[in-house]
């Protein structure tokens, strides 16, 4: 096959040490898993995010941590099933884990914008709550350069048959908009419904998103 | 559009995967295709035909006529 992966570190290891291997690991990612739900209830307990960096710098670290027991539990696997990637699946893979690895930095970066502008940390995205003007600066930059940044890697590396499953799903995602919006403002004025507030909007975005990724599914799994 | 694509890949032996590899595509897509829910794009239709050394129009059947 094009591309494939030949002879890496886990093709190279004995069948009994791979197996022997595959169960350390995976007692150590149930360890990590552990801790990082500890973690957030510690948080969700104390009921309000930690105001120290170190804090998150350690949630970063096992989170950075957890996602290397996985690449190295899928490795092994693989290597296991005799199953190499093609030179397709490992850029679409390593796509989704760049992707994955700016957005937990810049994620963590905005929790603790909020954390230090005394906004209570998440409250940065989740309230309408004044912010300082450096912290709404800081914030959108993180927000549009994860965002084109992710467009632009996301569509270099996908084929036709996903690029057709994201426009039906963007498409669809639009129609859910262009339908929301006005219907709400209609009964809004009639009572039925509360008058739109910026929450609303962004609610209705966020749905807009969650009918995007169904459609997008439904046209990529099929 | 119906095509020849699951008997080609047949005949050579490939699974879907193999396939997908050789195209550069996904599973999913050779999967789609093969089963009629999604036409390929010009390119990936020429590059079938080259990669089964056939013209498009022999993988590829014209419901109309």
């Amino acid at each position: 096959m094009d591309g494939q992966a030949q002879g890496n570190w886990a093709d190279r290891m004995g069948s009994t040490k791979r197996y022997t291997l595959i169960v350390i690991i995976s007692i150590f990612g149930i360890f990590m898993i552990g801790m990082l739900a500890g973690f957030s209830y510690a948080i969700y307990e104390d009921g309000k995010l930690p105001t120290k960096p170190l804090a998150y710098i350690i949630f970063a670290a096992i989170l950075g941590l957890a996602s290397l027991v996985g690449w190295v539990l899928a490795t092994l696997i693989r290597s296991l099933r005799h199953q190499s990637m093609s030179g397709f699946d490992r850029r679409y893979w390593k796509m989704w884990a760049v992707i994955v690895g700016l957005s937990i930095p810049i994620g963590i970066g905005f929790v603790m914008l909020g954390v230090s502008d005394q906004a209570n940390g998440i409250s940065l995205v989740l309230s309408n709550s004044p912010i300082a003007p450096l912290t709404a600066i800081l914030g959108s930059l993180a927000m549009g350069i994860l965002l084109i940044a992710s467009a632009v890697i996301y569509h270099r590396t996908i084929d036709d048959h996903e690029e057709r499953a994201y426009l039906w799903g963007s498409t669809i995602a639009f129609y859910f908009l262009a339908l929301a919006f006005p219907l709400h403002w209609l009964l809004a004025r009639g009572g039925i419904v509360p008058v739109l507030t910026i929450g609303v909007a962004l609610l209705l975005i966020l749905l807009s998103t969650i009918v995007q990724a169904i459609v997008w599914a439904l046209f990529k799994f099929r | 559009m119906q095509n020849r694509l699951r008997l080609l890949r047949a005949e050579r032996g490939w699974s879907q995967a193999e396939l997908a590899g050789h195209l550069d595509v996904s599973r999913q897509a050779v999967n789609a295709i093969e089963t009629g829910k999604y036409d390929p794009s010009l390119p990936l239709a020429f590059k079938i035909a080259r990669l089964f050394d056939q013209s498009i129009e022999d993988i590829f059947l014209d419901e109309v006529k």
